[in-house]
């Protein structure tokens, strides 16, 4: 592995001045059922210049809101390495705890080969200074990892309310504290987690329910650059088949004290971990407290591992998606499974799950029914509209605010010439916005419902959050070799009668990104239910926020949450006023 | 596979019958080499070597890029259940045997399978259309029952947002049925239909059928496992997932060629042969490896049981034969080299 890496120099003196501005605005810590913030008006005061509107979403130029990062996929041309078509993902985060979401972008750098001109760039961290408006803090923060990067994560390591960034690469992981003042030391060395190998997801759950997020990394394949085969049709050279390359086994790693690990692969009952994994999504598949993980594997099988909990007498794992029906496709086939959401499509208070899939085969919803998955993708209508797309960030999301869970997918291709081998494929591909008819039963409508849905792109990771925190769900897309995506979602605007409410939960005796906490709420005789994640779509890290669209209605009926913490506590919160974020504290007797 | 695909077999058959057709590239020499070279195709499908059988067909329509089948075998092996086959292929080839014989149902059977397999609901529906009332279709029960069960499942897949698609599939279903009870194919379509209105023991009554009429068949598995985790029988569950992980194995190898290496595999058949007794097919594989490692007395006894199984299998009959014979087996069907001058597939190259 010879990876180019390089630091950045000491931050200039216009970067100090912010990095001073940053600590000044730290907020103090927030108390039980508090309003995190009144929702603003939407940002929509000043026009970018390519801005598209339509009803529901604005569609940004990126670079007019401030946000110049290009991703690179920095081709070799000669070679066609599988990891350059394969990245990257981004992340939603507060890494100031001034109570809005920031963005990371992650990038690529060149490989063994690579003989194109384009210089190695670092991964970027944008501050959101509201108003849907960004500034590049990379270099004060400390940042700009030059490695080549696949995905991010952002779970808070030491429970101090500021989160870390780990970034998962082609090679050595990078794991940046956050020291709190708007600025990241690299801690990797010594963590325990810079795995070396051709890491992709990251999933972060307290699976000892020791009061820390501990880890399970997703691994892919063995990417011998020395002896990489390369695969051709005739005399075009192409990105070979995920088959080439031999599986590289995921890790399960310990927290020992926030910021140190220790690899418990073996020991946790992780064995034969040899699928290509691409997406890692923490869920309750069993209902007893313990976290369990759903891990999306390339042409292999799923793996869906059971935390056995106090049961086994400590950290053990047991996998059973083929038991369950996680495995395969309805077809009893693998699938090249990659971005991955699980969300109660229809409200009936359990979790399906939803995993975007290679061109021509049909994504895959392994449906919830009793204690079982079938994948029902045709009977969800979710089926056919999927079968020519490579989909890989995949998110449920409420973008209409109906009371109902929505779909996005965005797409694209592996393979840059495609079009010349097979004349029903393009390398970039169209998103879909698949809409909740209300009873589970989805219908593709994204290019009727905004242009953007009808333009291709080489799409990967998806992000969902409220970026302007005006009480709707925005959409940022990672695209490969191109700039990002960004919908701001007009929901706010254009229906105001709508009732929402959203909550950001916070561990106390649980760790304090509470991930896996489970929240029912009600309004009226409407129940919704959901869990915090943070690693779900795909190699993306999401707004921990937990939100929910009631649809018109009446505002003034307040809401009550009942929350079942990580740490087996239970809580119930009444009176709770709509249309507004809310702070829970776990309580401690 | 569907019955109403060409098989392999019956197509070697028809190349002897088709020298008038090769005459004029050369007459019976040719007809020996596109024989020779179909011989070879079909035995890379019997050993499940999907991807490079359908190499080999493509080399076959270099060289003989007017005939008919060599077309047909193209589009034949893109038309069996393999990870990397290519379904824009198999229509390919289809449509250019449509371009050499016109539309014979023969070559329309094949084309509505590939649509279908791209989703292609409205020209599936259309061709169904065009070959029901054909009189060769109409005087054939079991492929009239296949194609009703076609549009059966397009009728099924529309049917999340059209209520009145699933009556359709249903009364397509109810007839197929009548044209053909013992038809693996409307049997499994029957239980994806009733799958997908969740009354999952009448799913698992239409599966036993199947899976006693064609055991060796991964969908029928697959779906068995689903009905038995709702009818709370882990053991089954375990057994049918067990039996469809190795049916996937072997076909969705690591390997480059899709086909597990030659001991991995005959691993595979020998679980198999315990996990699943009654699947003769995947046996009688079974046998013929057993007899290629020059373990005739084993291969003997499997054939045995294949009879006890299958009293009036043929081709375990033949088999038995050429082994009580002392013969040895013919050389393993491999990848030919290719001439020279022609645009050939190096070590490493993978489909897309």
């Amino acid at each position: 592995m010879s990876v180019e890496r390089r630091t950045w120099g000491a931050a200039s003196l216009g970067y100090a001045l912010l990095l001073l501005s940053c600590s000044e605005n730290e907020p103090d810590r927030l108390s039980s059922d508090t309003s995190l913030k009144d929702p603003p008006p939407a940002a929509i005061g000043s026009k970018p210049a390519k801005e598209r509107r339509t009803k529901a979403f604005l569609h940004h130029d990126p670079e007019q809101l401030g946000i110049d990062f290009v991703h690179r996929r920095y081709q070799t041309e000669s070679i066609k390495y599988l990891p350059e078509t394969a990245g990257s993902g981004m992340a939603m985060l507060d890494y100031d705890r001034d109570g809005d979401l920031d963005l990371y972008f992650v990038q690529c750098c060149p490989l063994p080969g690579y003989q194109g001109t384009q210089a190695a760039e670092p991964d970027r961290l944008y501050r959101n200074d509201g108003g849907f408006r960004f500034a590049d803090v990379t270099r004060s923060a400390g940042l700009g990892d030059l490695s080549y990067g696949m995905g991010v994560t952002c779970p808070d390591l030491d429970n101090d309310g500021f989160p870390e960034i780990y970034v998962a690469n082609l090679g050595p992981n990078v794991l940046y504290h956050n020291n709190g003042d708007g600025t990241f030391e690299n801690v990797s060395g010594g963590s325990g987690i810079d795995d070396p190998s051709w890491s992709t997801a990251a999933g972060w759950v307290d699976f000892d329910r020791d009061g820390d997020l501990d880890l399970y990394l997703c691994n892919y394949a063995v990417c011998d650059f020395e002896h990489y085969k390369v695969c051709s049709q005739g005399k075009l050279i192409s990105y070979c088949h995920p088959d080439t390359l031999e599986s590289q086994p995921d890790r399960l790693f310990r927290n020992d004290d926030g910021l140190h690990f220790t690899d418990i692969t073996v020991e946790a009952g992780i064995v034969d971990p040899f699928g290509k994994g691409l997406a890692v999504v923490p869920f309750d598949h069993d209902g007893d407290g313990w976290i369990d993980l759903f891990i999306a594997n390339d042409a292999d099988p799923n793996f869906l591992w059971l935390n056995r909990g106090e049961a086994a007498g400590g950290l053990q794992f047991e996998e059973v998606a083929g038991l369950c029906g996680a495995a395969l496709s309805g077809k009893g086939s693998s699938q090249s499974c990659m971005g991955t959401d699980i969300a109660d499509i229809d409200n009936d208070l359990d979790f399906d799950i939803f995993s975007a899939n290679f061109a021509k085969e049909p994504n895959v919803l392994y449906e919830r029914i009793e204690d079982f998955y079938e994948d029902r993708i045709y009977p969800r209508g979710l089926g056919e509209a999927s079968y020519k797309f490579t989909g890989f960030g995949a998110e449920f999301l409420d973008f209409d605010r109906d009371a109902d869970l929505d779909l996005v997918v965005v797409n694209g291709h592996i393979i840059d010439i495609v079009e010349q081998l097979d004349s029903t494929q393009t390398f970039a591909q169209e998103a879909h916005l698949y809409v909740n008819r209300g009873d589970g039963v989805f219908d593709e409508k994204g290019a009727s419902i905004h242009p953007f849905f009808g333009e291709r792109h080489v799409a990967r990771g998806l992000c969902v959050g409220d970026v302007d925190d005006d009480g709707d769900l925005d959409l940022l897309v990672s695209n490969n070799d191109e700039a990002p995506s960004v919908l701001q979602n007009l929901a706010s605007e254009s229906s105001p009668g709508d009732v929402w409410i959203g909550f950001r939960l916070v561990g106390r005796k649980s760790a304090r990104d509470a991930i896996g906490a489970r929240l029912e709420v009600q309004q009226g005789d409407r129940r919704r239910v959901d869990e915090v994640r943070g690693s779900t779509s795909y190699l993306c890290w999401l707004d921990l926020r937990l939100y929910f669209g009631f649809g018109p209605g009446d505002k003034g009926l307040p809401c009550t949450a009942r929350i079942r913490w990580p740490s087996g506590r239970n809580s119930e919160h009444q009176g709770l006023a709509s249309c507004r974020y809310h702070v829970i504290e776990e309580p401690i007797e | 596979m569907m019955r109403w695909c060409l098989c392999l077999v019956v197509l070697i058959g028809l190349a002897g019958t088709a020298a008038a057709g090769l005459t004029s590239q050369g007459g019976a020499k040719v007809q020996a080499r596109l024989a020779s070279e179909l011989k070879k195709v079909e035995g890379l499908l019997a050993q499940s070597r999907y991807a490079e059988a359908a190499r080999a067909a493509e080399r076959l329509v270099r060289r003989f890029k007017n005939e008919f089948l060599a077309w047909m075998a193209l589009a034949h092996c893109h038309i069996q259940e393999w990870p990397l086959r290519n379904d824009q292929r198999a229509e390919e080839a289809a449509e250019q045997c449509v371009l050499l014989k016109g539309r014979e149902p023969p070559v329309l059977l094949v084309l509505v399978k590939t649509k279908l397999r791209q989703s292609k609901f409205d020209e599936v529906l259309a061709l169904v259309e065009e070959l029901l009332p054909h009189p060769a279709i109409r005087s054939a029960p079991e492929t009239t029952a296949e194609l009703l069960t076609m549009r059966a499942t397009v009728h099924q897949r529309q049917g999340a947002l059209d209520p009145q698609a699933l009556k359709k599939a249903a009364e397509d279903l109810e007839l197929a049925r009548t044209l053909s009870p013992r038809n693996v194919g409307v049997l499994i379509s029957s239980a994806e239909l009733h799958i997908h209105e969740q009354r999952y023991e009448e799913a698992r009554v239409e599966l036993e059928a199947a899976v006693a009429i064609s055991p060796g068949q991964k969908r029928v598995h697959s779906l068995l496992v689903t009905c038995y985790r709702h009818k709370k029988d882990p053991e089954k569950v375990k057994l049918h997932y067990e039996i469809l992980t190795l049916l996937n194995r072997l076909v969705d190898s690591v390997a480059l060629t899709n086909a597990p290496k030659e001991e991995e595999r005959f691993e595979i058949l020998r679980k198999l042969a315990v996990k699943n007794p009654t699947d003769f097919e995947h046996r009688m594989q079974l046998a013929v490896v057993l007899w290629r490692r020059g373990e005739s007395p084993a291969a003997l006894k499997e054939i045995d049981e294949i009879l006890k199984i299958a009293p009036i299998h043929q081709g375990a009959r033949l088999l038995r034969a050429q082994v009580e014979s002392g013969a040895g087996p013919d050389e393993e069907e491999g990848e030919e080299e290719s001439e020279p001058g022609e645009d050939a597939d190096k070590d490493g190259d993978s489909c897309p």
